[in-house]
């Protein structure tokens, strides 16, 4: 695939639109302490059969973005702002009754704990079938034919046996598979995979993340993978976005976000990741601090009070996303890696200057 | 005097709300009236025929007289004191049953844990009526052996919620560092464990209060708890629930006592409860 | 399955072994001897001697209860000192009117209390939710002989549509019976309902919090299917074996209504054998009644497996 390729399906500019668009999303909860930021104004897109990295801390608003998208969240005491067009169509203000038409149809959900997204008292067979049942309107013996060739898609040993066990049966790695099946049972286009294997053994987390990326290829489901390790996503997914306090602070075509990190705390994300070919006496590096306060987030940067490189800007103002380099490349921050980028493209192409071919831009 | 008002700002930044002290100041009334009733100027609650009886009421009668013409007021507040010393007597002795051999089911565990707990669930295994009822058969119906009766039937329960609290708390770190740094058994279990447990025996207690009071009111409507002149509030109930035809108004002062009472003690132990964030099922 | 219903089963027979002996240790144990009671204050060192004997009192404890407990499953429980009846028959004759109490109350309850409970606990803090919390509330702070005097004073003195006491036989006439039964239902249910709806409520609202409800509903499924399909099972655990326990409170309760509308059921007999020392016939409620509530919490043992899978396996091995 070339690097063509890849900034194309990023950018607004392509010519096929979007599965997914997300404008300017915000989703504040009313409490006690006051109103909580936990989304505040994230924009990203995403095309047919790609795949998004969603990474950040816990409590960095991603789960909380993953439910928003989907329009899961609470009506009650939650303000929801901004467009959602997903398939063509705008479902910002679609109410619970028009989402049934597309949750589980059209969008999936893997969520974190295969130990508790699974009904304890209710079979697993049941658990694909009823989804099926209800969207592709099929009778009950389809429905098993379809809940067990899925099965067998998602490398579930003895289907049919697995149809009648209860969750508590099976171990965390299949009780996962399980659910997966249960995401792809009506052929969603989209899979939204909430820290998929979190809870799971290191042993299995490779398989896991393997089998939704290989069934991602298969069907043509674009995916929005979240995690907290970013060294899940670096080489699953087509674009990654770093959340922080509730904004992406850099987002970018994977391979230009490794070579090209802006961000701060990208860095510091990625440094805090074990790597196998680093000396095992370099001591890893923690984030220091702890995520900010979303009822009452500081002035400027908010990740300025963790930052090493902050300076009184940082605390003052907020950084807007700029363009880097790299096409299709966005971060937030005043004191980037590797210093504040050229004009961007764009801005160049107005000013009637030629592009720089982004081939160029690796040999240089 | 600054000490005084210090504790009234500490009470009133526990934000208890205005139910939790209607509901302090109305069992402090009750208590009140129940200690002093000799002083107060009332009427002899159990002189019969003294007025016309089933009399509505009046200035000289507040709440009217009953079927034999007994002063409804005065029979309230003497029959308050069954309810209290029955209702805070056999919790008092619930604890003293339940809560000690819970304590120490709790933090010894093993064999006592086994043979203790096990008592309990055979004790659990009785409808609770029944075993009031054949130990009132064949003890007679007396203040005390109602009070007793009430406080062994709810030991095992108490017990039970004794012995759980202990084990979580027995269980907890800052334990394991006190026996570790030395510390004998008998201050182990009164500085760490009893404070700790006492926390959540204290919303249990109150709600245990009610249900005991409940339950003596229960007795004593149905002519089995102490035996007359001596007025109770379920007795009053009853002897009002023969004459709805001629008052049906008597019924009520007793009823509402009762109510007023119980609901009081629970919406206490309820705040109580949520004060301390001890979740529901537990008790 | 069948495993766990036979251990459990087979568990039951020494907890009725031993409840049993309580019942009539505890009985017999106490001083307030059962020879005094029937003989009276006017009783004679000698004819104490002789009724002694007659009772078979004289023979150590442990004689007394195997025999005592020979005769309970031939189904003989003695004779009734105030009756010409035996216990036997006059159980037979009272318990199924307090079984039907029960029953109907049980049914009454829950279809009052599980409704309430799944719509308070869609939508904790509404109005509705308040309401129900504040009512259940006040519910279980009264006393079940209030609720019944009221519902006498309102439907049988006031409005006279139900009859306040009396009691026609379910095979003499079924309209009738039910119309005699309407008030004590009520008033029996009323208590039951308080305690179902409190603990329902919270468990069905800890419940609508777990991820798979939330995966439920990221397949689509609407709240009503959710409701029943997913929620409500995982949520009666507690439930059944608070109802359960419940039994005990609800003997209670239905001994208190069968005296204030007269139903001559098992609670009433007690009640006036209590109060005329009739021993045997307490010894015998206290049998059947603790038989009785060691069954049905047996039963709740078993629908508590039936409801959730874990516990068979969990708790098939003690």
């Amino acid at each position: 695939m070339s690097t063509t390729q890849t900034y194309m399906h990023v950018s607004q500019s392509s010519d096929s639109a979007p599965l997914l668009e997300v404008r300017d999303l915000k989703t504040h909860f009313e409490t006690g302490r006051g109103r909580v930021k936990a989304v505040d104004g994230v924009s990203f897109s995403l095309n047919k059969g790609r795949t998004i990295g969603i990474v950040g801390e816990s409590g960095s608003g991603k789960t909380v973005l993953s439910r928003s998208v989907m329009r899961m969240l609470p009506r009650h005491g939650v303000i929801n702002d901004g467009q959602l067009i997903f398939d063509g169509q705008d479902i910002s203000d679609y109410t619970d009754e028009q989402m049934r038409r597309i949750w589980g149809a059209q969008i999936g959900l893997v969520s974190q704990d295969p130990m508790t997204s699974l009904n304890p008292v209710v079979r697993i067979g049941r658990q694909i079938t009823e989804s099926v049942r209800l969207h592709l309107k099929i009778d009950k013996g389809q429905a098993n034919e379809m809940a067990i060739s899925i099965l067998k898609s998602v490398a579930m040993p003895e289907p049919e046996r697995r149809m009648r066990s209860y969750p508590h049966e099976l171990s965390g790695g299949l009780r996962q598979r399980v659910t997966i099946a249960m995401a792809l049972a009506c052929g969603p286009k989209l899979i939204i995979a909430d820290e998929p294997t979190t809870a799971l053994d290191v042993t299995v987390q490779a398989q896991i993340l393997d089998l939704l990326g290989s069934l991602q290829r298969e069907r043509n489901m674009a995916m929005i993978l979240i995690t907290h390790d970013l060294g899940v996503v670096s080489d699953r997914c087509d674009e990654i976005a770093v959340m922080y306090a509730g904004k992406i602070v850099e987002r970018a075509p994977t391979k230009y976000l490794f070579s090209n990190m802006k961000m701060r705390y990208t860095q510091a994300l990625f440094e805090s990741i074990p790597k196998l070919n680093a000396p095992s006496n370099v001591p890893l590096r923690a984030i220091e601090g702890r995520p900010p306060d979303l009822v009452n987030p500081p002035l400027g940067c908010s990740f300025a009070p963790r930052c090493a490189y902050a300076d009184e800007r940082c605390h003052t103002l907020e950084p807007p996303l700029m363009a880097a380099e790299t096409p299709g490349h966005v971060f937030a921050c005043w004191n980037p890696v590797g210093g504040m980028p050229p004009p961007p493209a764009h801005m160049v192409e107005r000013l009637g200057v030629k592009p720089v071919r982004e081939e160029k831009f690796f040999k240089s | 005097m600054g000490r005084v008002i210090r504790f009234f700002a500490k009470l009133k930044s526990l934000k208890l709300g205005v139910g939790f002290w209607l509901s302090v100041a109305w069992v402090a009334l009750i208590v009140l009236v129940a200690i002093f009733a000799n002083l107060l100027p009332l009427p002899n609650p159990d002189s019969a025929l003294e007025a016309p009886s089933n009399l509505g009421p009046s200035l000289h009668h507040l709440l009217g007289t009953d079927n034999i013409g007994r002063d409804e007021l005065s029979r309230l507040i003497f029959g308050s004191r069954v309810s209290l010393v029955v209702g805070f007597g056999s919790i008092l002795l619930g604890i003293l049953l339940g809560g000690l051999t819970g304590i120490l089911a709790g933090y010894y565990g093993k064999a006592v844990d086994f043979s203790l707990n096990s008592l309990a669930i055979i004790f659990l295994a009785f409808p609770q009526m029944i075993l009031i009822l054949a130990l009132i058969t064949f003890e007679g119906r007396s203040l005390l052996v109602i009070t007793v009766a009430i406080g062994i039937v709810g030991s095992p329960l108490i017990f039970r919620v004794v012995r759980s609290a202990t084990q979580s708390v027995a269980s907890r770190e800052y334990v394991a560092a006190s026996k570790a740094l030395g510390a004998s058994t008998s201050r182990v279990l009164l500085k760490e464990i009893f404070p700790n447990v006492a926390m959540t025996l204290s919303a249990f207690v109150f709600i245990a209060v009610g249900v005991a009071i409940l339950a003596e009111a229960g007795l004593s409507f149905l002519g089995l708890s102490v035996p007359p002149p001596t007025p109770t509030w379920g007795d009053m109930v009853n002897v009002a629930s023969s004459e709805l035809e001629q008052n049906s108004i008597l019924w009520i002062w007793p009823s509402l006592a009762l109510l007023f009472t119980v609901l009081s003690i629970n919406v206490v132990a309820d705040r109580l409860r949520m004060k301390f964030g001890i979740r529901e099922s537990f008790l | 399955m069948k495993r766990y219903i036979l251990i459990r089963l087979a568990a039951v027979v020494p907890i009725l072994l031993i409840t049993s002996f309580f019942s009539f240790y505890l009985l017999n144990l106490l001083p307030g001897n059962p020879v005094d009671a029937i003989c009276g204050v006017g009783c004679t060192a000698a004819g104490h001697v002789k009724l002694t004997h007659q009772l078979g009192l004289d023979k150590p404890m442990l004689t007394r209860y195997l025999i005592f407990l020979k005769h309970a499953l031939t189904g003989n429980l003695g004779k009734s000192y105030t009756t010409d009846q035996t216990v036997t028959q006059a159980l037979a004759q009272r318990l199924p009117i307090t079984l039907e109490l029960m029953f109907l109350s049980q049914v009454v309850a829950l279809l009052i209390a599980v409704p309430l409970a799944m719509a308070t606990a869609l939508r904790p803090g509404s109005r509705l939710d308040r309401y129900g919390s504040t009512f259940s509330f006040s519910l279980l702070s009264t006393p079940t002989f209030v609720i019944g005097v009221f519902l006498v004073l309102a439907f049988a003195v006031k409005l006279h549509i139900f009859p306040a006491t009396g009691y026609t036989n379910l095979t003499q006439n079924v309209g009738e019976n039910l119309k005699s039964m309407v008030l004590p239902v009520i008033t029996l249910s009323l208590g039951s309902v308080a305690v179902y709806h409190r603990v329902l409520r919270s468990d069905l609202i800890s419940t609508l919090q777990e991820d798979f409800v939330t995966v439920a509903k990221a397949k689509g499924l609407s709240t009503r299917y959710i409701m029943l399909r997913h929620v409500i099972r995982p949520s009666t655990l507690t439930f059944v074996t608070l109802a359960s326990l419940n039994i005990g409170n609800l003997i209670g309760g239905a001994f208190i209504i069968e005296v204030i509308f007269q139903l001559p059921g098992i609670g009433l007999m007690t009640i006036s054998s209590i109060l005329q020392n009739d021993y045997l016939m307490v010894q015998g409620v206290v049998l059947v009644t603790t038989v009785g509530f060691v069954l049905l919490s047996l039963l709740a043992d078993i629908l508590n497996a039936v409801i959730d899978p874990r516990i068979r396996v969990a708790r098939a091995g003690l």
